[in-house]
């Protein structure tokens, strides 16, 4: 082994193998040490809680239309198609795994919430009960998700930007640094 | 054999070492930083490879003719093996006496690798006396650590340490026969050289004592004796 070791194109294969075995791991590591407080802001405000976070506000979203759900059941008849669409709504953002789901989900919610106000409205004896503070809860917690994808899609669009060019797009193709989703409507 | 200075391999697994340890340590996933690191690696290769001082090896030198390349290659092997054993032992005299030995080997398998025609008379030293040696000699180190085994290891160790003359003497009578063969050459040559320069009436003047004329020496340009014979003249005069 000493003798293999000292032949000098072996020396120069197995150093040239370290090298790329370096590299390879050296660039995944270092993108996934800045992937990961991305991929986690979406959970977790920069300041490290979670009151800034998009899943916290959807998950006050989901608060919200259950509250509106419950006002309206009182006041709508059973089967009614709104009430309906906004129960899927809620049910679809709850279940939602993946972002593009999720964004989805929270843009029907915000419909079907919606719609089941304007309906309300028109309930003689809904007038006195707070549907409109849920409505206005629901999209302060809107505006809140908007403000929040907008900083999240930013370095999410930056991280994967690096993914494009050298080293990133060698450990890309080889499947070590996945690109990040965007919490955005996709085309299909 | 030639002499060839061998640059150190350790600098080219400290790149890969200094690579290794950056990926680690450092950032890797912008273009700058491979700058960096490369700079880092070059920096280590040409540090270390100033640091780390150059090793002088012995090639064999190959003749083209594969059958004395082998034996010349054999021959190297014994000696290089004769020389391990010689570091395991401890008596002055017989460490002389390999020393010997392995310097004859050494002169013997230059001379066959320049000159391939004396190869034949490597072959008994490659096939017989190399082997023997060593088996004396492994069974000399042997015997060495069992010393206070009884009288018979004695005896033995006086044996092989009384024949380790007589094969240094064979090595050396060999070398001694090579060296007559390349003189005898030498005469044959000059013989023919100065049969050359007297036919083409080049020749300096020799007197009836067969010594060179008084005129001759004047008009040569190098000093010479007057009792230096024809031949020795004629080597030193300015023929190229």
């Amino acid at each position: 082994l000493k003798e293999v070791l000292r032949d000098r194109r072996m020396a120069l294969a197995i150093t040239l193998i370290i090298m790329i075995l370096s590299m390879l791991t050296g660039t995944e590591r270092s993108l996934n040490k800045i992937r990961q407080p991305i991929a986690d802001m979406f959970y977790t405000d920069m300041q490290g809680g979670n009151n800034y976070a998009i899943e916290h506000s959807l998950t006050k979203r989901i608060g919200h239309a259950a509250n509106l759900i419950t006002v309206a059941g009182k006041f709508l008849p059973d089967g009614d198609k709104n009430l309906i669409f906004l129960t899927d709504a809620r049910k679809e953002l709850t279940d939602a795994a993946y972002m593009y789901e999720k964004y989805a989900a929270n843009r029907k919610l915000t419909d079907a919430a919606v719609l089941v106000c304007i309906q309300l409205e028109s309930v003689e004896a809904a007038r006195d009960s707070d549907f409109m503070a849920i409505l206005a809860n629901l999209e302060e917690s809107d505006r809140a998700v908007s403000y929040e994808a907008d900083i999240y899609n930013e370095k999410v669009r930056g991280y994967n930007r690096r993914l494009t060019v050298f080293p990133g797009i060698i450990t890309k193709a080889f499947g070590m640094t996945p690109a990040l989703e965007l919490f955005e409507e996709v085309a299909n | 054999m030639k002499e060839v200075t061998e640059k150190s391999i350790i600098p080219v697994y400290l790149v890969g070492l200094s690579w290794l340890i950056y990926s680690l340590v450092f950032p890797l996933h912008d273009f700058r930083h491979y700058l960096i690191a490369t700079a880092l690696s070059a920096a280590v290769y040409f540090a270390s490879s100033a640091l780390i001082p150059k090793k002088t090896v012995y090639v064999t030198m190959k003749t083209g003719i594969a059958q004395v390349d082998e034996l010349v290659s054999a021959f190297l092997a014994h000696t290089a093996e004769l020389e391990k054993i010689a570091a395991l032992i401890t008596n002055e005299d017989i460490t002389a006496t390999i020393t010997k030995i392995t310097a004859a080997g050494g002169k013997m398998s230059a001379m066959a690798a320049k000159k391939p025609d004396l190869a034949g008379r490597l072959v008994p030293f490659a096939d017989y006396y190399f082997p023997t040696l060593l088996k004396l000699l492994n069974a000399y180190t042997e015997l060495s650590e069992n010393l206070n085994a009884g009288g018979n290891v004695a005896a033995s160790r006086d044996k092989i340490e009384g024949v380790l003359g007589t094969i240094s003497a064979a090595f050396t009578n060999a070398l001694n026969n090579m060296y007559a063969d390349t003189a005898l050459d030498i005469t044959a040559e000059i013989d023919a050289l100065n049969n050359i320069i007297v036919s083409e009436g080049l020749a300096a003047p020799v007197s009836a004592f067969g010594t060179v004329s008084e005129n001759t020496l004047e008009e040569s340009a190098a000093p010479a004796s007057a009792s230096e014979t024809v031949t020795e003249n004629s080597l030193r005069s300015d023929v190229p």
